[in-house]
């Protein structure tokens, strides 16, 4: 009789230790989950005119299969800059590339601010941006892809049930590329360069435990940030500082 | 009792098995796409109507086409597009021109488009995260007399990544979507610049001058802005970017390819 009691507390002590053991590898890894990120930021025009009532749009480059900027990132942006704004709109992109059909499609969006001029002259296109209101355009170019990937996992599912065992890393790195066109004079007037890199670990003891390195969100914190230090820094408008 | 018991978890286990099973068809289903009909989603384009009449004719081949996948090892079995495209040209062309009868007297121009290619790819073949479309149409143009005008090839293009959807069947419509949107642009920005079509637009308004008079005297542009447009119309067909040369080719009377 005393042998199974005697077993049962010989588990849980194991037990005990393998949680402690999980949970100090899981804090280890978890603060070693982070990204560099680096932010290079060009002002080219120092007088940036935002007034109340005045609008922006984020739009993410498509121009080729190759360029493919995430629309995850573009609204990311775009909201970081609605939340550090108070008078100032921010209208979505997929709205804004509606409303502006075919204009501002993959293969027809301008790339350089002539070409925005140019399609300016579309009477009905220099009007509709008119009475939106819209001073400039930010333009994100770039993507996150995984860069390396190490490790495995092997997961197998029996009648007794089932579970991973291994350990996975990998690293993921965002590079973008911002540019803010000025809409009355057709000019560039700033650019933000990001560039992050996180790595990411998966070990796996019957439950894989993901820690992941966010990377495009940091990237996009990053720029995020510097794009409204960016546009707070005129006296007319009304920006507050995001957090 | 510990029959009871013994009972009890087999039928635990076959349960529990069955849902298993369950949830893994349910992933494999998911991840095929078996008959899709797209629902196009083509925003009314932003663009001055040119004084044109033109009849869209549609075949019937054109308007019950579906693309039947012969290869059963592939994503796909069929994909219904037919009234898809005929929505997105009805609204480019029903806003770039006024759209009229084949009878009507006031016909300038037929239009007939024609499928030559369709391809797709999806995720379980390429290995990559995203479903791709391409289609390749022919614009049969004809004049008011049914003359062969011109014959236009363009191709759209549609990519969409799949972390953005939920099945097999949201990702072959919206990629489907983006490749005649892609399409539509193209029409929409350089019919009107295409040098047959400026020509015909020009000799219907008589000349380039009394067409900037009456425009200046319907919305107000002047005689010059009129003339700048359509320099702007004609640099746009010249500087086409690298990645649109395969894109559109227009040539009078004979078939591009």
């Amino acid at each position: 009789m005393k042998v199974p009691i005697l077993r049962g507390v010989k588990t849980v002590n194991n037990f005990n230790r393998i949680t402690k053991i999980l949970t100090a590898l899981g804090v280890a890894l978890a603060a070693s989950a982070c990204t560099t990120i680096n932010v290079d930021h060009v002002r080219l025009q120092d007088d940036i005119s935002l007034s109340k009532g005045d609008a922006m749009v984020v739009l993410g480059r498509h121009q080729t299969p190759e360029i493919q900027t995430e629309a995850s990132l573009v609204a990311c942006i775009g909201g970081k800059l609605r939340s550090g704004t108070t008078d100032i709109r921010i209208i979505p992109e997929a709205e804004f590339v509606n409303q502006f059909y075919p204009w501002f499609e993959a293969r027809t969006a301008p790339l350089r601010p002539e070409k925005l001029r140019k399609v300016m002259r579309e009477p009905l296109v220099a009007k509709k941006l008119n009475d939106l209101n819209i001073k400039y355009f930010v333009w994100v170019e770039g993507s996150t892809e995984r860069t390396a990937s190490a490790g495995s996992m092997t997961c197998s599912i029996g009648p007794g049930g089932g579970g991973c065992f291994g350990f996975g890393t990998w690293e993921d790195t965002s590079d973008y590329e911002t540019t803010v066109w000025d809409v009355d004079t057709f000019e560039e007037v700033g650019r933000v360069s990001t560039e992050a890199v996180g790595t990411s670990y998966m070990p796996a003891f019957v439950v894989p435990i993901p820690l992941l390195a966010q990377v495009e969100g940091d990237a996009c914190q990053g720029m995020g940030k510097q794009l409204v230090e960016f546009f707070s820094r005129s006296a007319s408008n009304k920006l507050k500082t995001i957090k | 009792m510990n029959n009871i018991k013994i009972e009890r978890l087999k039928k635990y286990k076959a349960v529990r098995f069955k849902v298993l099973g369950l949830l893994l068809m349910v992933s494999l289903l998911s991840a095929c796409a078996n008959k899709v009909t797209v629902v196009a989603d083509i925003p009314t384009p932003l663009v001055e109507k040119v004084p044109l009449n033109v009849h869209m004719s549609y075949t019937d081949e054109f308007k019950n086409h579906i693309y039947i996948e012969n290869e059963k090892s592939r994503s796909l079995n069929s994909l219904n597009f037919a009234q898809a495209q005929q929505d997105m040209f009805d609204a480019i062309f029903g806003q770039l021109t006024t759209l009229v009868d084949a009878q009507s007297v006031s016909k300038d121009l037929t239009i007939e488009p024609e499928i030559l290619d369709f391809q797709y790819t999806a995720p379980a073949e390429t290995k990559l995260k995203q479903y791709e479309v391409w289609i390749k149409y022919r614009l049969k143009i004809l004049g008011s007399d049914d003359a062969k005008v011109a014959d236009w090839t363009i191709k759209g293009y549609g990519k969409t990544p799949t972390a953005l959807l939920t099945s097999a069947t949201k990702a072959f419509n919206s990629a489907t979507n983006i490749a005649l949107r892609d399409v539509g642009a193209q029409l929409a920005t350089r019919f009107a610049g295409q040098r047959k079509i400026k020509a015909l637009i020009d000799t219907k308004s008589g000349s380039q001058n009394s067409l900037a008079k009456n425009t200046a005297l319907d919305g107000g542009e002047s005689e010059d802005e009129v003339l700048e447009k359509a320099e702007f119309y004609q640099q746009q067909t010249e500087n086409e970017p690298e990645s649109a040369n395969e894109s559109a080719n227009i040539e009078g009377g004979e078939d591009s390819e």
